[in-house]
């Protein structure tokens, strides 16, 4: 309802519809005309042609051009009739900052301005950058980027640098992957060191060494032109300092990490302490509490500092007896070993001892 | 007598006329008719009968659909300089807000398909017939969907908020039957590789691996694949893989097995600061080429004999040869490739970031010195 289904797309009229600009020009010297525009999610998705504008002409023969030359082609889209005259939807949004053309049978009648958003409008940030610690080992293999609301894909190689002690640019320090590491509603993004260059003897790392070197500070710096989906930029540049510490080549060891454990009948928490910092992403979801032979005690899940512990608080009070702690294997330091082995295995010098398994356990009693 | 003979005829031809029609209808490959629901359109490869497979790395899917695009054509060559410009146009914007993600050509119609996307991520998918640029319709489509997140990490656990993994899809491909998918996670530095029959099934039979390769026989690590093709070495079908540091690796077809720790054997590495970007197989003349574009090298070829007679692996540090290691590589007089695909034996389409900045797609049809 509220629109004429015309050639293919039907709008649904629960779109929010904003009225958010509207300019009048005739080139004509006709009386002022209205073009509004659509607006959803901070994307100007559709021009609303009301009035004078819509009035007595033949959709065919609209067509909406970029504004600026004569010769810029129509822009692929649809018309339909809505109930406040036509409505155009583009392929894609409008962008921001431009100004768009109304052409009826070829002459400009009406034009907009999609407006741009200042940095404040915009609202993108760096909320955090993860591993948060300032000391990470020189193998350092991938950075968390958590930005405050959705940005532009494809831009980390331009606006995320990595600076040695000097100030120089660290060059090709990144894996310049395409489709960039993304999730889904694009604020968290996956920035790998370059992985060829960390692994030992392949030719990346031969030729031109590791992106880090022991002992040396360095800054991840997120240059504030980062633009956002919402066609705006970053309100400021955003540095994370460190300094690069020795190699780490060994798989982080579940028996070595220590147990806070809390007494039966209470909420308790339990706090696993790994005593180094393991991998942001994965520390979220590898973890599990049972009884044996149970199902899963359900609760909530805490990175602590540094993402060196997680606290685990359960929604009904902890029972008396043993308790398992399952761990999935694929659980990484920042280095990239996992629990069932290093990064890289030396084949000459095989470290393997246990064997692998898709989840390793850990047993601790709660008491009174 | 002859009349009802004629009437039985008559009806026998409108009946084959009617099964032949009604056939026609049915959507092929169980497909069904709608609008498939595409977050973005970040890989693209043709199956058979003009099936277009849209990777969809951000929903974490393949969609198969059906272009109706499947009448024997000719090529037609295109020499378009700035296409970025062209389409940004066509699309109401500016070249700066939209990428071209991918290209494929359909191997019937020899028409180019073109994955776009613009700044706020919305996913556009354009059609060339000839210089003539068109979106392709995917709403009220023939359509199947085969969703790639098959991983425990991406149920949602219970007092852990939304999971953190992204699955992303590197590179698509369509051999005897199946569908294959590389793909990588931002959790572990490491591939899975998915053989998916085609048509799809409801019982997904994904074969997902763990793929190794060793730097020169000492350490051995996973990665993600990069980009690869399927091709023919020694009477063998082999997959061709390249990693995204940097060794071109082969694994034989037949043994990429659910489940099985199946190591490739290494015949190059591309060498430094360098990110393999596409890989095709042409044929000139009676030889079968591998042409391999890059982030930061010229156009490879490497010729098919040179693969087979390689039969090592990269054991021992080879000598550099254009800082490549293992089978002798050809550099192109092409720099600056950002996508290829063939269009036949012979001819390719590329898309090339030209040393004046003008972003050019063309065909090597006016350029056959190229594989000589």
């Amino acid at each position: 309802m509220g629109f004429r289904h015309v050639p293919i797309r039907l709008l649904l009229a629960s779109s929010l519809i904003f009225f958010g600009s509207w300019l009048s020009y005739s080139c004509s010297g006709s009386p002022p005309t209205e073009i509004s525009i659509l607006w959803e999610e901070e994307k100007a998705v559709g021009l609303i042609l009301s009035g004078d504008l819509a009035e007595n002409r033949e959709m065919a023969d609209f067509t909406f051009h970029l504004g600026g030359a004569e010769s810029s082609p129509a822009i692929l889209g649809e018309l339909s009739l809505a109930d406040e005259g036509y409505l155009f939807t583009p392929l894609i949004p409008f962008t921001r900052g431009q100004r768009y053309e109304v052409r009826y049978q070829g002459l400009t009648i009406g034009s907009v301005v999609v407006p741009s958003l200042s940095a404040e409008e915009a609202g993108l940030e760096v909320l955090a950058i993860y591993p948060s610690l300032g000391q990470l080992p020189e193998n350092q293999l991938k950075f968390y980027i958590q930005f405050s609301k959705p940005m532009r894909e494809g831009q980390s190689g331009a606006w995320a640098t990595l600076l040695d002690s000097k100030g120089d640019t660290v060059k090709g320090a990144f894996l310049d992957l395409q489709p960039e590491l993304w999730n889904e509603d694009q604020t968290l993004l996956t920035l790998w060191l370059d992985p060829g260059r960390i692994k030992r003897d392949l030719i990346p790392n031969q030729k031109i060494g590791a992106p880090l070197q022991e002992g040396q500070s360095y800054q991840l710096v997120l240059s504030e032109a980062w633009p956002g989906k919402n066609g705006g930029n970053l309100l400021r540049r955003h540095v994370k300092d460190f300094v690069a510490n020795a190699r780490d080549s060994t798989s982080p060891k579940p028996d070595t990490w220590n147990l806070d454990i809390p007494k039966a009948e209470t909420l308790g928490s339990l706090t696993i302490d790994f005593r180094e910092a393991l991998d942001y992403s994965l520390l979220q979801e590898v973890f599990a509490i049972k009884r044996p032979e149970e199902a899963l005690i359900p609760g909530n899940w805490t990175l602590g500092p540094e993402e060196k512990s997680i606290r685990f608080t359960p929604e009904k009070p902890w029972q008396k007896g043993v308790h398992l702690l399952e761990i999935e294997s694929r659980l990484e330091d920042l280095a990239g070993n996992n629990l069932n082995r290093p990064f890289e295995t030396d084949l000459l010098n095989p470290v393997r001892t246990e064997k692998e398994t898709e989840l390793k356990q850990l047993h601790f009693e709660i008491k009174d | 007598m002859k009349k009802p003979a004629v009437i039985f005829g008559v009806c026998a031809l409108i009946a084959a006329l009617a099964a032949f029609t009604f056939r026609a209808e049915e959507s092929p490959y169980k497909l069904k008719l709608g609008t498939p629901e595409i977050k973005s359109i970040t890989s693209l490869a043709f199956g058979p009968d003009g099936i277009l497979f849209i990777g969809d790395s951000k929903g974490a899917s393949v969609i198969a659909l059906n272009t109706k695009d499947a009448a024997n054509a000719e090529i037609q060559p295109v020499n378009i300089e700035g296409i970025d410009k062209k389409l940004a146009g066509m699309l109401g914007t500016t070249a700066d807000n939209l990428s071209i993600l991918d290209i494929a050509v359909n191997p019937i119609s020899k028409k180019i398909y073109l994955a776009a996307q613009s700044g706020d991520g919305t996913p556009v998918l354009l059609c060339m017939e000839g210089e003539n640029i068109k979106p392709v319709a995917l709403k009220d489509v023939e359509f199947d969907i085969v969703v790639l997140n098959n991983s425990p990490a991406e149920d949602a656990k219970d007092g852990r908020g939304r999971p953190l993994r992204v699955s992303s899809i590197s590179d698509l491909g369509y051999a005897d039957g199946k569908l294959l998918v590389s793909g990588l996670s931002n959790q572990e530095f490491s591939s899975t590789f998915r053989s998916i029959p085609f048509p799809f099934t409801d019982k997904q039979d994904y074969a997902s691996l763990e793929i190794f390769h060793a730097a020169h026989g000492r350490y051995e690590t996973t990665s993600p694949i990069k980009t690869f093709t399927t091709a023919e070495v020694n009477g063998k079908e082999y997959l061709i893989a390249s990693y995204t540091c940097t060794p071109l690796v082969l694994f034989p077809l037949d043994e990429l097995k659910a489940g099985t720790h199946v190591k490739g054997r290494t015949i190059a590495e591309m060498g430094s600061g360098n990110q393999p970007l596409d890989l095709v197989s042409m044929e000139k003349d009676g030889k079968s080429y591998l042409v391999m574009s890059n982030s930061n090298r010229p156009v490879f070829r490497v010729n098919f004999d040179d693969i087979e007679s390689f039969e090592g692996s990269l054991t021992e540090p080879v000598t550099a040869n254009f800082a490549t290691d293992g089978v002798d590589f050809v550099s192109m007089p092409m720099t600056n490739v950002l996508q290829l695909d063939k269009m036949n034996d012979d001819t390719m389409v590329i898309l090339q970031r030209r040393s004046n900045g003008s972003l050019d797609l063309w065909t090597t049809e006016k350029a056959q010195h190229l594989l000589r």
